[in-house]
């Protein structure tokens, strides 16, 4: 499966915006908790759509937020 | 409505996994007590409990839906992920009642090829079985899968 080969660094980033939880992530990137901790423990890839929206939720690029690992 | 923190798709499954059981073990419990496929076909009442079991089957998930659909102004309750989930539990409940269907059929055959014909109350077992085990599967399939998808417990 290709899902391994796309990194994150979500886990990083709210810990760097004042330990942002979970839940307001989501609310910023109009997904669910549920779905912030499955990008977080690497069983979810996101959509493009909602990469860029996670990205712009911390103010950041999408390449900040996610890796691609050929 | 949703159970704890859990998310709206496995609150969904949950809940419908329990009302379909529910109405599957009340169908089967119709179907072969009293006399089994022979009779069925002839036994209204028995005719009409399995109806009743189905019917409630449908008005329960019909609640469930209703109760847990996303209120507006709330945070979204169910997003991409859970539609890639379901997606992929339809699809493997596809695979799974065809399976069933046909091993059904075929296992009927079997067993009455020698007779040469098929009670015809087995079909109220098909028709009834093929729609509570679709739900079933969904619904099982969507919390393996959910799991899955989170990387944890």
């Amino acid at each position: 499966m290709a899902e391994g080969l796309i990194k994150n660094r979500i886990r990083r980033l709210r810990f760097d915006h004042d330990e942002m939880t979970q839940q307001a992530l989501a609310e910023r990137a109009g997904c669910t908790r549920q779905t912030i901790g499955a990008l977080e423990q690497g069983g979810y890839v996101p959509s493009l759509a909602l990469a860029f929206r996670i990205a712009r939720a911390f103010g950041v690029g999408v390449e900040d937020v996610f890796e691609f690992e050929p | 409505m949703q159970l704890g923190s859990i998310g709206l798709a496995r609150t969904r499954a949950w809940l419908t996994a329990a009302i379909w059981v529910a109405a599957g073990v009340g169908f089967l419990w119709t179907f072969f007590a009293g006399g089994g496929p022979g009779s069925f076909p002839t036994d209204s009442l028995r005719h009409l409990a399995g109806a009743v079991a189905l019917g409630l089957g449908f008005v329960g998930y019909w609640l469930v839906l209703w109760f847990t659909r996303q209120r507006e102004g709330a945070p979204p309750s169910f997003d991409e992920r859970d539609v890639a989930v379901v997606a992929r539990a339809n699809q493997v409940t596809l695979v799974v009642v065809l399976v069933g269907i046909f091993a059904l059929a075929i296992g009927l055959w079997l067993v009455y090829e020698p007779a040469g014909d098929v009670p015809a109350g087995w079909m109220w077992l098909l028709a009834y079985g093929s729609v509570i085990l679709a739900f079933v599967t969904s619904s099982v399939a969507t919390l393996v899968l959910d799991r899955r998808t989170r990387g944890h417990g």
